[in-house]
């Protein structure tokens, strides 16, 4: 008789642990003193044996500084110790010590916390700390699923040991992200704060700088944009009384002089279709999900961020509805019963014929992709029953991986594209058509990867078409796109930064700590200001490539090239290079981000040319006096105009590139939370677009009358 | 120190500040692309459609340098 102690993840999956190992199915849930009555502790029964199951809340333990100096850099001394420590207000206390309290009394510690990095660290750390046990000593449950048949089986075939190497890599990983957030911060902080007296937090972090440079970059790629004019040729065709769009052979005119040449050598001519051609070719179905195509699926389908679909996926993968998440897979071990599987999905109403129709198969065969994961299989259903109250995000990405898990079974699909070409005058317009021949696997991914079929008109080869209309109209080149949550994790992916539990987070905390805003993502100015400063004085804390090579370092340890302290050591020595630099030059780093804050600053006072003294700029400025905001002339400070108007006092205002169309100011746009934006000539008191109301409301100097005004009108 | 001509921020050297120094850079190098669209385009009148017209789709930062250099040509 051997008494277990098994270390879970999180309370709800230590639940799911012990009612799959307890052989009745009812572990007993055991009461504990008041110190630890937050803590669920589980009692199950199993060959006469006895497993504690205890979940964690996440990291119990975590790093910090080892010293008394106080806020200095660099910082290369620290210790870790349990989170409630490092932070008062996490609650790990109680959970630590049910850990101690039961941890040594067993005979084995099982480490049964998700298998990956992050899990792995959770685990180990607990053993190590809480129950003082070597890792040597401590066994492993592996799962991919928390299905009962998995829980058991990886309970029965315990892993002598914990992933050492991946233990050691999530350790060395802690430690180094610890060593470049804690010191890059403080750096950046106490740069300003040494040259200017002044008191700016400023934070950045290993992956978080390249990261915010990627998008800056962008940004500064769009506001630096200068498109080259082009012409697109419309042209239409009337057939029974409908009028039919046709395409020019050239998708683009680069001259304006061969567009107006094209246009008149159609004008009132008859066209003739000169050839009818078709090519059938066949779409191989999808390769399974990993986390990274399943986040880029549902920002397709669902316009959902990668977090937030991690999120769902993750409750999805504790209710034991699919397999977990966290995976970079594409293949299929050979281990996985997939037909099994399926069986089960035909007790889903939803997915019942399509998985019956799956089984009639006589060789099922998944695609494969490239990418491998030694430790989980892509993602995929386990074949239990969803509960009708699945709702919302979960229902959603539910199907959605249900669906790509049916799909990747299918035939290929078969479509045939046509092309239906009009010759005018010696010019090329054609019509294209697109047909489904063979539904093949997209019949099993719907409703996803639906394909609209276009019907080409009944023409034959010789018959005549009337041109209905036909003018040039002018486009431009367009800017790059900007990054959206999706394509900055696809961009994070692709440069090998962060890992695949890690990258949703750091452009959350981009977000939260505003450096970035937007759904179309752009630097604020505060990133632009870090960015700016960092790439002139210090362009290593910033760089991808120091930051790849890292990351490779840090791979190397779970693969066992590498020792984790010879890690540290060289990360170590490469962050002292950093800061040495980086000291070298504080002063100036932090005059120049202190200037750069205030050069944004003055950019979003700005709005323009005075165009009463045609010699200094309109400001949004505040009165010393009464501390009312207003706009002025800098004119004023030479003694050059005294051109000035009061503006609404509430609300966020900043500079439009627009001038009024009545008078000829520069505008300026008022932001209130919870309203609507709206735009107002700062001459408004003598403009003569202003509307009459507003002057008759206008009383002791208060703006505000053209907020309500303006108001009424839009609506 | 001297300042942007454009924003006036501080900058070390030089007339412009370095995101109005791409931008500057961008919009003479497109010119020719211009011409050759239009077959004859003055550098005011480049100018002025960059700075005043709301449909082409140029960049804050270069629409700026554009209104800069067509207020300095006037």
């Amino acid at each position: 008789m051997v008494n277990y102690l098994c270390i879970s993840e999180k309370p709800t999956a230590a639940k799911r642990l012990a009612t799959a190992l307890d052989q009745q199915g009812k572990p007993k849930k055991l009461p504990n003193p008041r110190n630890l009555a937050k803590v669920p502790v589980y009692e199950c029964r199993r060959n006469g044996d006895t497993i504690i199951v205890i979940p964690a809340l996440g990291h119990l333990f975590s790093t910090v500084e080892d010293s008394s100096r106080g806020w200095h850099y660099p910082a290369f001394s620290y210790k870790w110790v349990p989170s409630y420590i490092a932070n008062p207000k996490h609650g790990s206390r109680p959970f630590i010590a049910a850990f101690k309290k039961y941890g040594k009394d067993v005979d084995e510690v099982i480490v049964a916390t998700d298998f990956d990095l992050e899990g792995e660290v959770i685990g180990a750390s607990i053993a190590k700390f809480a129950c003082d046990r070597q890792l040597t000593d401590v066994k492993r449950m592996k799962f991919s699923t928390l299905t009962k048949e998995d829980i058991v089986d990886s309970y029965e075939n315990l892993q002598p040991t914990v992933d050492i190497n991946l233990a050691n890599a999530g350790f060395a990983r802690h430690e180094i992200d610890w060593l470049y957030g804690i010191n890059l911060t403080r750096a950046l902080t106490l740069s300003i704060k040494h040259s200017t007296g002044r008191y700016k937090l400023v934070t950045t972090g290993r992956v978080q700088g390249p990261t915010l440079k990627f998008v800056a970059d962008r940004e500064r790629d769009i506001q630096t944009f200068v498109p080259i004019p082009r012409w697109v040729i419309d042209a239409k065709i009337i057939l029974e009384g409908e009028e039919i769009p046709l395409e020019f052979n050239k998708k683009f005119v680069p001259t304006f002089a061969e567009a107006e040449k094209i246009v008149s050598d159609v004008l009132d001519k008859d066209g003739v279709v000169s050839k009818i051609s078709s090519r059938e070719f066949s779409q191989n179905p999808p390769l399974p999900f990993n986390l990274g195509s399943l986040q880029s699926e549902a920002y397709r389908y669902f316009g959902y961020s990668p977090s937030r679909t991690l999120r769902a996926a993750e409750s999805l993968y504790l209710s034991a509805l699919i397999s977990y998440p966290r995976t970079s897979s594409q293949q299929f071990p050979g281990s996985i019963n997939l037909k099994a599987i399926l069986k089960d999905l035909t007790k889903n109403d939803l997915f019942k014929t399509r998985a019956n129709k799956l089984l009639t198969i006589p060789k099922l065969k998944p695609t494969k992709g490239k990418k491998k994961d030694p430790a989980h299989p892509p993602i995929h259903p386990t074949g239990k029953k969803a509960p009708a109250s699945l709702g919302g995000d979960a229902n959603n990405i539910y199907k959605l991986i249900t669906c790509r898990f049916l799909a990747i079974f299918g035939p290929p699909a078969v479509k045939k594209s046509l092309r239906l070409d009009i010759e005018v005058n010696k010019q090329i317009f054609f019509l294209r058509g697109m047909k489904v021949l063979k539904k093949g696997w997209l019949e099993y991914y719907a409703p996803f990867g639906k394909v609209d079929e276009i019907e080409l008109p009944d023409l034959a080869k010789g018959d005549k078409v009337n041109i209905s209309s036909i003018v040039h109209k002018q486009s431009y080149t367009q800017p790059p796109a900007r990054y959206n949550p999706n394509s900055l994790l696809k961009k994070m992916e692709e440069e090998e930064l962060g890992t695949k539990a890690t990258r949703a987070s750091i452009i959350d905390i981009l977000y939260s700590r505003g450096y970035i805003e937007d759904d179309s993502i752009n630097a604020t100015d505060l990133g632009f200001a870090v960015i700016d400063t960092l790439e002139k004085n210090c362009p290593d804390i910033i760089s991808v490539e120091l930051t790849r090579n890292l990351e490779k370092e840090m791979e190397s340890i779970t693969t066992g090239d590498k020792r984790r302290e010879i890690v540290l050591m060289e990360s170590i020595k490469q962050l002292k290079k950093i800061l040495e630099s980086f000291y070298e030059k504080e002063k100036i780093i932090g005059v120049t981000l202190q200037e750069q804050v205030q050069n944004l600053k003055q950019r979003q006072r700005m709005l323009g040319l005075c165009p009463v003294c045609k010699q200094g700029d309109l400001i949004i400025t505040r009165s010393i006096r009464t501390k009312k905001r207003f706009v002025g002339c800098t004119g004023y400070y030479k003694k050059l105009c005294s051109w000035s108007a009061p503006i609404p006092q509430a609300g966020y205002a900043s500079p439009t590139k627009n001038t009024c169309k009545h008078c000829g100011f520069p505008m300026l746009t008022i932001r209130k939370k919870g309203k609507r934006p709206y735009t107002i000539c700062p001459n408004w008191l003598n403009c003569s677009g202003t509307p009459k109301e507003v002057l008759d409301n206008y009383q002791n100097n208060k703006a505000e009358a053209l907020e309500s005004v303006i108001e009424d009108s839009e609506e | 120190m001297a300042q942007c001509l454009v924003c006036k921020s501080t900058i070390e050297k030089g007339q412009y500040c370095d995101a109005h120094l791409i931008a500057k850079k961008n919009l003479e190098e497109k010119y020719k692309d211009w011409q050759t669209a239009f077959g004859k385009l003055s550098w005011k009148d480049y100018l002025t459609r960059m700075a005043n017209n709301q449909d082409i789709p140029i960049g804050d930062w270069a629409r700026e340098v554009a209104d800069y250099l067509l207020k300095k040509e006037k």
